[in-house]
């Protein structure tokens, strides 16, 4: 939950308190709880909320804001990438490169798991500027660990 | 496909970096701790059960019972003076029948002397009757009880009194070596 909070707002310090206001929240909160997913993935949930919050009140861009709307899924293209010649340090020293905009909507869909229809209910964005939004983000990683 | 996505979800835990300390732990965990509510005490409303209302009150009215049966009703200080009077009593009842007991063995004295004597000794005993029942009334103890004791004091006087003078007195001091 800590990492998860860190590769967020990087910031460990930040982190720490979101941890724990998160955690608080949860356990003041726990007759909300609806047992429709895990108790990890519930407060999961409530972390990446906060950190969100977090990142709205520092004003750090969510979503990149230039070509908002206009991806065309028709003209998605082929990856371009080889898995055999990927490697972790590489794509978490490009993640790190990217525009801010980019980098939240890249750790919730690739690392963190969540698929489009749930980045549009944390990043109140609807699914398809998800979609448009990652596979900018995806490109741009690409080419930057290129 | 996406081979991007496909990797990541593969190396999932390569991307977890930091790790909070043992020490930092705990301390987020106090903090975490210190913040929320405490719990309220569950309390069983034992009271509203019924054989719970029976079980008390058979414990109240046995308790009420050997209440009443020890102390009679009597206040503390009425116990007080009591066994303070009971300490006195036996003390100077103890010495009485022994100085009646000394009476009666005494071979100077005739049987007619010693049931006058006797008699006289009743009165006190009836003015020491009188003195206990007053202390019931708890008016001024203190000064009755000195009267109880001075009571009992007179009785052993009177006996003592008595047996020294039916001891003979002594005329023949012939044996007796006289040195100048």
């Amino acid at each position: 939950m800590f990492n998860v909070c860190v590769r967020m707002v990087k910031s460990k310090e930040d982190a720490e308190d979101i941890l724990q206001e998160s955690f608080v929240d949860a356990f003041k909160n726990l007759n909300s709880f609806r047992y429709e997913s895990t108790f990890g993935s519930w407060l999961k949930r409530i972390v990446i909320n906060k950190s969100i919050n977090h990142l709205k009140l520092k004003r750090v861009p969510l979503v990149a804001m230039h070509d908002y709307e206009n991806w065309d899924p028709e003209q998605e293209e082929e990856d371009s990438v080889n898995e055999e010649h990927l490697d972790v340090g590489a794509i978490k020293a490009g993640i790190k490169q990217l525009p801010e905009g980019y980098q939240t909507i890249i750790n919730l869909y690739l690392i963190e798991g969540y698929d489009h229809v749930e980045i549009g209910e944390i990043l109140s964005i609807s699914t398809s500027t998800s979609k448009s939004q990652y596979h900018r983000a995806k490109k741009k990683l690409i080419a930057l660990m290129n | 496909m996406d081979k991007l996505k496909s990797y990541t979800s593969k190396h999932k835990g390569e991307f977890d970096d930091f790790d909070l300390d043992e020490v930092d732990k705990l301390r987020l965990w106090g903090d975490i701790v210190t913040e929320l509510p405490e719990a309220p005490v569950k309390v069983i409303p034992l009271w509203k059960r019924t054989g719970f209302r029976v079980a008390a009150s058979i414990v109240l009215l046995i308790g009420c019972t050997f209440f009443f049966l020890l102390f009679g009703g009597q206040d503390v200080e009425q116990q007080i003076v009591n066994q303070e009077l009971y300490d006195i009593d036996n003390h100077y009842q103890l010495l009485v029948n022994n100085q009646v007991e000394l009476i009666k063995n005494n071979l100077n004295l005739s049987k007619e002397d010693q049931d006058d004597f006797l008699s006289l000794i009743d009165d006190l005993d009836e003015e020491y009757l009188k003195l206990k029942d007053e202390l019931k009334l708890g008016i001024n103890n203190e000064r009755i009880i000195e009267a109880i004791i001075s009571n009992y004091r007179k009785k052993i006087k009177l006996m003592e009194d008595l047996l020294e003078r039916s001891y003979p007195v002594k005329t023949d001091f012939e044996d007796e070596a006289i040195t100048l």
